[in-house]
This record gives C-alpha cells, sequence and structure tokens, in this order.
C-alpha cells in the first residue's frame, strides 16, 4: 500500500523533516508538514472504513437473518412446550370430568 | 408392523400391545396399538422384549446425548458471539490508543518543544462501522440465547411429569376402570421418549440452519479481517516509526541506566537498547491483538464445524466434544 509507504517514510525522518522544516520556516512551516502527515493518515483510516463499509449493507442482511432463525427457534420451542401443555391441560379436562361425574351422580 | 421391526413394545390389555419402531436419530417413524396375533409373529417371549427394551434404552441415551450436546453447542454459540461482543470493543478502544500514542510522538518529535501547542490529534471515528458488526452478534448472541431453550434437557421430564398427572386424573375417576399397571408405568417414559425424539430432530433441524447461518458470519468476519489487520497497523506501525525518529538527544540516559539491567556503560547502546525494548513492546501488543483476532476467526469455524456434524443423521460425538473443546480453549486465549 503506497499510502502506508510514504506514511511510514516519513515517520522514519520525521524529527528531521519537523527539524528541517522549522529551520526554514518556523512553527508555521512545522504545522503546515504536521497537517500533511495528518492528511495522509485521515486518508489511510479512510481506505479502511471504506473497505470495511463495502460489507456493511450484509451485515444488514446478516442481522435479519440471525432475527429470522431466532423467530424459528421461538416457534420450535413453543412446539415443544405444547406438548407438555396439552397434556397436562388433558388431565385438567379429565379431572373436570370426574367431578362433573360425581356431581351428577352417574 | 413385524415384531422384528419393532423396537419397542408395551403391554396395554387383553392381548393389546403398542408398538413403536425409532430411527437412527431416535425419531419415531411407526406408531401402533394392536393385538398380538393379529400384528405380530407369533413367537413373542421375554427374552425378545427384553432385547426390544435394551434397544430402547440405547436410542432413549442416544436422544439424551444428543440433548445435551445441543445444549453444550448453544453455550458455545452463546460464547463465541459475546468473544466477537469484547473483540469489537477491543478493537473500538485502539482509536483512542492510536489519539493518545500520536500526542506523544507529536511533542518527542516537535523541534522546539517550548513553543508548541498542546497537541490534539484528531480520534478516528469508526463507530458506525462497530455499531453494523456488534449489532449483528448481539442478533447472533439473541439466537443462541433461544437456541438453549430449545436444548433444555427438561422437556421430556415435563412430558413424563404430565402423563403422569394425566394418569392420576384418570384413575381418580371411580366410574372408569384403572390403567393396568403395565400401562400405568410404561406409558410416561414412552410419552418422555417421543418427547425427546421430537426435541432431538428439531436441534438437528437448527444446527443445519446454524452453519448456515454461521457460514455467513465466517464470510464477513474474513472479508473484514483484512481491514481489521490494515487498522490495527496503521495504529501501531505509525507509533512505532514516529517515536524510531526521537532524537537520541532528548534521552535521559541516567534514567534509563537506572532501569536497565543491561551491563553497559555506553549511552549510545543503552538508547538503543531502551528503544529495542520499547519497540519489541508495541509489536508485541500489536501482534496480541491479531492473536485474538485469529482465535476468534478459529473459533467461529469451530462452531460452524459443530453445527453441519450436529446436523447430519450420524453425528460424531467424539468429533463434537473435541471441536467444543477447541473452541473453550480458543476464547480462553487472551
Amino acid at each position: 500500500m503506497l499510502l502506508s509507504q510514504t506514511i511510514g517514510e516519513f515517520n522514519n525522518k520525521r524529527s528531521e523533516i519537523l527539524q528541517l522544516a522549522y529551520k526554514e520556516g518556523g512553527r508555521e512551516a512545522v504545522d503546515k508538514v504536521l497537517n500533511e502527515h495528518n492528511v495522509l493518515r485521515d486518508a489511510y483510516f479512510e481506505i479502511v472504513r471504506r473497505q470495511l463499509d463495502r460489507n456493511n449493507y450484509q451485515y444488514e442482511q446478516l442481522i435479519k437473518a440471525a432475527n429470522s432463525e431466532t423467530e424459528k427457534l421461538q416457534r420450535s420451542v413453543s412446539q415443544l412446550r405444547s406438548v407438555g401443555e396439552i397434556i397436562t391441560l388433558s388431565g385438567v379436562v379429565i379431572n373436570l370430568l370426574g367431578r362433573i361425574l360425581i356431581i351428577l351422580g352417574i | 408392523m413385524d415384531l422384528f421391526l419393532a423396537q419397542s413394545v408395551f403391554y396395554l390389555r387383553n392381548n393389546i400391545y403398542i408398538f413403536i419402531k425409532q430411527n437412527r436419530d431416535s425419531k419415531v417413524i411407526r406408531f401402533c396399538v394392536g393385538k398380538l396375533h393379529s400384528l405380530m409373529h407369533p413367537k413373542i417371549d421375554m427374552k425378545n422384549i427384553f432385547k426390544l427394551f435394551v434397544i430402547l434404552l440405547l436410542t432413549s441415551c442416544a436422544s439424551i446425548k444428543s440433548i445435551e450436546l445441543g445444549e453444550k453447542a448453544a453455550k458455545a454459540g452463546a460464547e463465541v458471539s459475546q468473544k466477537a461482543l469484547d473483540i469489537y470493543s477491543l478493537l473500538s478502544q485502539q482509536v483512542y490508543i492510536d489519539k493518545s500514542q500520536q500526542d506523544k510522538v507529536k511533542v518527542l518529535t516537535d523541534p522546539n518543544p517550548s513553543e508548541m501547542a498542546l497537541p490534539d490529534t484528531k480520534v478516528q471515528d469508526f463507530s458506525g462501522q462497530f455499531a453494523s458488526r456488534a449489532e449483528a452478534y448481539r442478533s447472533l448472541m439473541n439466537t443462541y440465547t433461544t437456541f438453549t431453550l430449545l436444548t433444555d434437557s427438561k422437556y421430556g421430564d415435563k412430558t413424563r411429569e404430565a402423563v403422569i398427572s394425566l394418569q392420576q386424573s384418570y384413575n381418580s375417576i371411580e366410574k372408569l376402570p384403572d390403567l393396568p399397571s403395565a400401562v400405568s408405568s410404561k406409558l410416561p417414559e414412552v410419552a418422555k421418549m417421543i418427547t425427546q425424539a421430537m426435541q432431538v430432530k428439531k436441534i438437528k433441524v437448527h444446527n443445519e440452519i446454524l452453519f448456515r447461518l454461521t457460514s455467513l458470519y465466517i464470510t464477513l468476519w474474513e472479508e473484514d479481517r483484512k481491514a481489521w489487520d490494515r487498522y490495527i497497523d496503521g495504529i501501531y506501525d505509525h507509533y512505532l516509526t514516529g517515536l524510531n525518529s526521537v532524537d537520541p538527544k532528548k534521552y535521559n540516559v541516567k534514567k534509563i541506566s537506572s532501569s536497565s539491567k543491561e551491563p553497559y556503560n555506553e549511552d549510545s547502546i543503552l538508547i538503543l537498547l531502551y528503544r529495542l525494548e520499547k519497540r519489541d513492546e508495541i509489536v508485541r501488543q500489536k501482534n496480541d491483538i491479531k492473536r485474538q483476532l485469529d482465535n476468534f476467526g478459529k473459533a467461529l469455524r469451530e462452531l460452524n464445524q459443530i453445527h453441519i456434524e450436529m446436523s447430519r443423521s450420524k453425528t460424531d460425538i467424539s468429533g463434537v466434544i473435541n471441536r467444543l473443546k477447541t473452541v473453550d480453549q480458543l476464547l480462553k486465549l487472551e
């Protein structure tokens, strides 16, 4: 990556470059050089950000896929729970039937 | 149904039996109730019934094992999701470390620090990139939390308890004849077994979906990985090279000498050794972060393989156990 190389080369001679800038143009020249360096670094990280952004829409799809599977899992859990609930309910119905038989004296 | 096809036989009453056949996944594939002489081979003896009960017990054990493994896979999935969130938190902190390091380099490399203003390097903003990724892994975490509910080993026991309660209700009605003791004793277990078989089937189906889902997560993680490497390199390499260019005259050799264990007198050697130490420290920090990313990627791939293995009709149980151990070890590594 050319940008990375340029930043690296600047950094390797950073003190010398800034010293030279200071001698030639004082604080203003130093600030200008540092500003250029900041621009280079911003560009470097902007490229990284854009690489990540390329996948951003896929993450949205991933979130939808994960949420859809969670819903399917919830349905499966409900089905399993309902097995026990139906049997329990049957027991309640039979209990009720027994009480009715007792009340009616059949 | 032929007796030798049936794996479980239960006596009801008046020569009436319940026949159950399961496949290898403990799924009940045939179930019928009928009279012995019209449905079965005439030679039924206690030896055959005993064999059938042994088969029933073994298939029931396989169901329990599948449910247990499912529970462990769900736990591993939740832990991997949490690790992803930790990784993104670690990565997001790096921008503040970068700011602090760049500020320090600015002070150390300034030609005349006495007149410089306090440096204030811009913090690189990656919040949008982290937000979408963290959200994706929070969704995955929710999926595994729900998967944990599906792999709860108590469903079979709850069905068994419900059937016992149902039988008690039935038997308590005086006008109705009590269920035969053979039925009363076996029916709850059969009901439990059927529920477990249903549960195992659902766990397998969801493992297949989770395999596909985690495959997508792996693809995106691997695509992102190159960018994360550049991000980390940018932060640590820019600091390292900037620090290397600090003028040797700015070092206080006495301080270096007092904290150094190296047996050298020459100032330039002490300064160079100090620089080497600092360089190695920065490289170590960078590599530690990259190693954490590597280990997370490996854990995610192992989890993915656990799901595909568990979705198969014939699961390699020892293989799944080994992969679960690997996930656990990878997540514990710093």
